[in-house]
């Protein structure tokens, strides 16, 4: 969507740049959306470009849940609870989906062992972010590592 | 004081949250569930709910946490913590970025972070299925999500709407 948006109908960057600020938003911390919309912004007006991008993205969200949480979190009606209980089962369901998708991409036997044992060690061993990080990014380095360009 | 954790905690998981904001659903849920607890399992389910129905990042559901710990003044303190400080790195880094293009590590690193941010994301799947309530009928409605995802492209805050719709009239 954002891809229609700033490539094709506005022409503000060509499919290269904009792949190439789509695999950084993705590399970094933080979350995809606002990250595209950061270097976008940043890419066409530099930072008073990445602010406005940035705020732009945030904010309607913010309102949106604001506008939601002020009268659902503390309501105590049956429906709302319903509705609320709707709306996470749902979401778990979509972002199974997702994983699902993302993970029969990588057919790659190191990868699947990589990605199992990850889950494994935050599910089993309640490892923390920090220190999942720093043990699995340094293997995942060495072990998916391929040399010569070769591909996977 | 209660902002200056929340800051503390959103701070962190924003500039771990490499690979987007599902990776850090697990740590989340460690803080703001297990360690502080500022809201409970089924809570942590229906913000990330309501995250996916909002437009923009899912991760503003941090908004929520927030605002269930300190009100509108804790929302924005933890909205503008998950947010701000990789919004920093991320502008930092983009200039960067285009003149490493053709460096055989960016390639490696982009290729090294994908299955370790996938595990995560697993990880996250858990730990949210644990907070749903509703019993069959939701346990139900997340798998016919996930099939209509995987066989549809229809939009997903719209399918989450509907399942708020739904939920009203049968989950109770």
């Amino acid at each position: 969507m954002i891809r229609r948006e700033v490539v094709k109908r506005r022409a503000w960057l060509d499919d290269d740049e904009y792949l190439d600020l789509l695999s950084l938003g993705n590399l970094l911390p933080g979350s995809n959306p606002i990250n595209i919309a950061v270097l976008v912004g940043s890419h066409l007006a530099g930072w008073p470009g990445a602010c406005a991008a940035f705020f732009a993205s945030v904010i309607p969200g913010f309102a949106i849940l604001m506008a939601i949480g002020a009268f659902a979190l503390d309501s105590h009606l049956p429906w709302m609870s319903g509705a609320l209980g709707g709306c996470a089962a749902v979401a778990v369901g979509l972002t199974f989906a997702n994983a699902v998708e993302l993970t029969i991409k990588r057919i790659d036997v190191v990868e699947i062992a990589l990605i199992v044992a990850v889950a494994a060690a935050v599910i089993v061993f309640h490892v923390s972010l920090a220190l999942t990080l720093l043990i699995f990014i340094p293997i995942a380095l060495v072990a998916t590592h391929r040399p010569n360009g070769k591909k996977p | 004081m209660i902002y200056a954790r929340l800051a503390l905690v959103f701070t962190i998981l924003s500039l771990l949250g490499f690979g987007g904001g599902n990776a850090i659903i697990p740590q989340m849920h460690a803080d703001v569930v297990d360690h502080f607890h500022w809201i409970t399992s089924t809570q942590f389910a229906r913000f990330y709910g309501l995250g996916k129905l909002s437009p923009g990042a899912t991760t503003t559901m941090a908004a929520l946490v927030g605002f269930a710990v300190a009100g509108l003044l804790g929302a924005t303190v933890a909205t503008l913590a998950v947010f701000v400080p990789s919004g920093v790195v991320v502008y930092a880094t983009g200039h960067v970025w285009g003149k490493l293009r053709g460096n055989p590590w960016r390639e490696r690193v982009a290729r090294a972070i994908k299955p370790v941010v996938l595990g995560l994301i697993w990880a996250g799947v858990y730990t949210l299925a644990r907070g749903v309530a509703g019993g069959p009928i939701a346990i139900g409605m997340a798998v016919v999500a996930a099939v209509l995802m995987l066989v549809t492209d229809w939009n997903q805050a719209a399918m989450v709407l509907v399942a708020g719709a739904i939920g009203a009239a049968v989950l109770h």
